[in-house]
């Protein structure tokens, strides 16, 4: 058989629960990002979508033994992650998209300065009691935007409480209804992604308050979903293509065998729109 | 379509459903659909999941289909850009790889290149080949009597796809893979994908509006892909909407597509300097696509660049209007927003053509539900993969033409899997 893209093809596994419809967004404009700085050298990305860590690694030893990628994007590193040893074994040069593990070169987030800004945003609107609703704390992004959050809001004397979701529509919508709810009700609350913000925006909706008079919502990774809600959601925004610019650029000084410098992406920024303002 | 498609397709529509839920929607009687169900649970197609929330009576056991049973590659080939996408059953994606376009090599170089392609991809995933129901490949222009692109000679292919006119591609790509392969046109293919993935929901008259390089759209009509006589339904870019327009390369003035498709707005941006620079289109510097390019412009008007949102929502508008013209047509219920184009430029494209339908849709007597699709940016690959997933499993039986027969070998489904 031909070898067409068995030497030029980099892989990237998204390990995900099928029922997180609508990630696609991220990812797909992740990887065009990656694929504009590839395909000017005849290199693609093989994106395969499994249900959990377990089918992830399995991918990764079927790839090595069939000689099918000659590098892979890790993505969403995690608290005792099994796969950057398991990758070694199999000598798969690997670029990490997040907080860096072992000592693979990794292109960054500044998920703390993100955080910093988005509760600045919010305290600078005069609100005092806020909350998150957090992706998996698993996360190694998520435990960094927590400490975060907690350390600013202490500084800046605000009462700060954080939940776990799981990013799904269903999480973000009981456990914003959940917080409105109980005793002391925050006045903002941030989310880690678009598909939790969007679901908690029309759950607030349902229990009769109005946003931003009643509460205010901040959700992340700002997406179509965001700027076509109703109204239109205050996001964090990552340029999330030109992430993927600097994934694909550490990609190919990897498989060239130059050496790769740590990158780091811009800090996200408040792109204001209609669920952010003064609290009652 | 034979009873046993039926009721596998009812299943696929509800998601999950009950046996009793089952009788209802297909009005066979209980123990007919208990056979049928019990066919469909021993080929592996359909399986027990949990059970419904109790109401007084005894739990019902719900079926969905059994996603990972079978897979269908799609293929969507395109002058800049490759694109496969392998998805299960259930139309969902498993895998996606874009590779380098035909270009202007040979067909024979470049169908041999792709079934190089596709082995690769079903290596990668790990599923056995008799798992794979076939291919389906979709490309921007009409599929021919002879299973090929094109129409009559030279009509209706774009400009850059001509040298595969004549070239039997069906025959060659089924000769070169062993499997069985369907074809199409991109936007027919990616209505296909919407409806077998539930984007439509329950709509009885429903298009996808595509935009890749050019623009097209699909129909489903009472739950079947509308392709006409000759399979060339939804030529939506060629509509007028400015009788003294610009000439289209189809021969035609004032086509949506010359006025105000992608390739149209990329050329705009190229010759307002200001705007060029502002989108960082390099003088001499070219993307692979018109798709690629026409991202960048998208990007630039979400960062807040005046120019660039001006060129889309003028697009926007033009858009609008063709499918205003498309909703009075075809009684539209639902219009989904898809394509590689409104992946990114569709928050821009969903307010402008939601307005448009609202405020002129002819007689009023119901709205018309615009959406962006869940899927746009691989929707003519996973819409390809579709095309074997339902011509496989819930072939129809009479009305619309069916979609490509496929000849050659044929998966058997009622050979038990593995
Ligand atoms: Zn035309």
């Amino acid at each position: 058989m031909d070898d067409t893209w068995r030497t030029s093809a980099v892989g990237l596994v998204l390990a995900r629960p099928p029922r997180l419809l609508g990630t696609e967004p991220f990812f797909m404009e992740f990887i065009a990002g990656i694929e504009e700085r590839l395909a000017a050298h005849g290199r693609s990305v093989l994106l395969h979508v499994v249900a959990h860590h377990d089918a992830e690694i399995a991918a990764y030893r079927r790839w090595a033994r069939q000689r099918l990628v000659d590098a892979v994007v890790l993505v969403n590193p995690s608290v005792d992650d099994a796969r950057p040893a398991v990758l070694r074994d199999l000598r798969l040069p690997v670029v990490v998209a997040g907080e860096p593990t072992g000592d693979n070169p990794a292109v960054r987030r500044d998920d703390a300065g993100s955080m910093r800004a988005a509760l600045a945003h919010l305290v600078g609107l005069g609100h005092r009691r806020v909350a998150r609703i957090s992706g998996p704390d698993a996360l190694l992004h998520t435990r960094t935007r927590t400490a975060a959050l907690l350390t600013a809001a202490a500084e800046s004397a605000v009462d700060a409480v954080v939940v776990a979701g799981d990013y799904s529509a269903e999480s973000g919508a009981r456990l914003t209804t959940g917080l409105l709810d109980g005793p002391d009700p925050p006045t903002a609350i941030i989310y880690d992604n678009d598909l939790m913000a969007v679901a908690g925006l029309h759950a607030v909706t349902e229990l009769g308050h109005r946003v931003p008079r009643d509460v205010s919502l901040i959700a992340w990774d700002d997406s179509s979903l965001c700027r076509l809600a109703s109204p239109a959601l205050t996001t964090m925004s990552l340029d999330v293509h030109s992430f993927g610019e600097s994934v694909g650029e550490s990609v190919l000084r990897l498989v060239t065998g130059e050496s790769v410098p740590q990158r780091w992406c811009a800090t996200e920024t408040v792109v204001v729109r209609g669920t952010t303002g003064p609290p009652r | 379509m034979s009873s046993r498609s039926v009721v596998l397709d009812a299943i696929r529509a509800a998601g999950t459903i009950s046996r009793v839920g089952l009788i209802r929607a297909t009005g066979f009687t209980a123990p007919t659909i208990s056979t049928l169900v019990r066919k469909l649970i021993n080929e592996d197609l359909v399986v027990e999941t949990g059970h419904a929330k109790s109401t007084g009576g005894k739990r019902r056991v719900l079926l969905q289909l059994n996603h990972a049973s079978r897979y269908a590659v799609g293929v969507h080939l395109d002058h800049g850009v490759i694109t496969y996408a392998l998805t299960n059953l259930g139309g969902t994606v498993v895998a996606r790889i874009s590779r380098p376009g035909a270009g202007a090599q040979e067909p024979a170089v470049v169908v041999a290149r792709i079934a190089t392609e596709i082995a690769a991809l079903i290596d990668g995933v790990g599923v056995e080949r008799d798992r794979i129901l076939g291919v389906g490949l979709v490309f921007p222009g009409p599929v021919n009597a002879t299973r090929g692109m094109g129409g009559p000679p030279d009509v209706g292919l774009a400009p850059a796809m001509r040298q595969w006119n004549g070239f039997p591609l069906g025959a060659a790509l089924e000769q070169v893979t062993a499997l069985p392969v369907a074809l199409d046109n991109d936007a027919t293919a990616a209505a296909s994908g919407e409806h077998w993935t539930g984007g439509f929901g329950t709509a009885t008259s429903a298009a996808a509006l595509y935009m890749g390089t050019g623009i097209g759209a699909g129909l489903v009509v009472n739950g079947s892909t509308y392709r006409g006589p000759s399979g060339n339904v939804g030529e939506l870019g060629h509509v007028c909407v400015s009788a003294d327009g610009p000439r289209c390369w189809c021969g035609a003035r004032g086509c949506v597509e010359a006025l105000a498709g992608p390739a149209a707005v990329v050329a705009a941006a190229r010759s307002e300097p200001a705007t060029a620079r502002a989108v960082g289109f390099t003088p001499g510097v070219r993307r692979p696509s018109v798709v690629a390019d026409f991202a960048a412009i998208s990007r630039a008007a979400r960062r807040g660049e005046p120019h660039a949102l001006a060129l889309l929502e003028r697009s926007a508008r033009h858009v609008g209007v063709a499918a205003r013209t498309l909703a009075n047509l075809m009684d539209l219920e639902v219009l989904v927003l898809t394509g590689p184009s409104l992946a990114t430029a569709g928050s821009v494209y969903l307010p402008i053509v939601r307005h448009e339908l609202r405020a002129c849709f002819a007689r009023g007597t119901h709205t018309v539900d615009v959406r962006l699709s869940r899927s746009a940016a691989t929707a003519s690959a996973i819409g390809a993969a579709a095309l074997v997933l339902e011509s496989e499993l819930v072939p129809p039986g009479h009305g619309p033409r069916p979609p490509e027969q496929v000849p050659g070998r044929r998966v058997r489904l009622t050979e038990s899997a593995g």
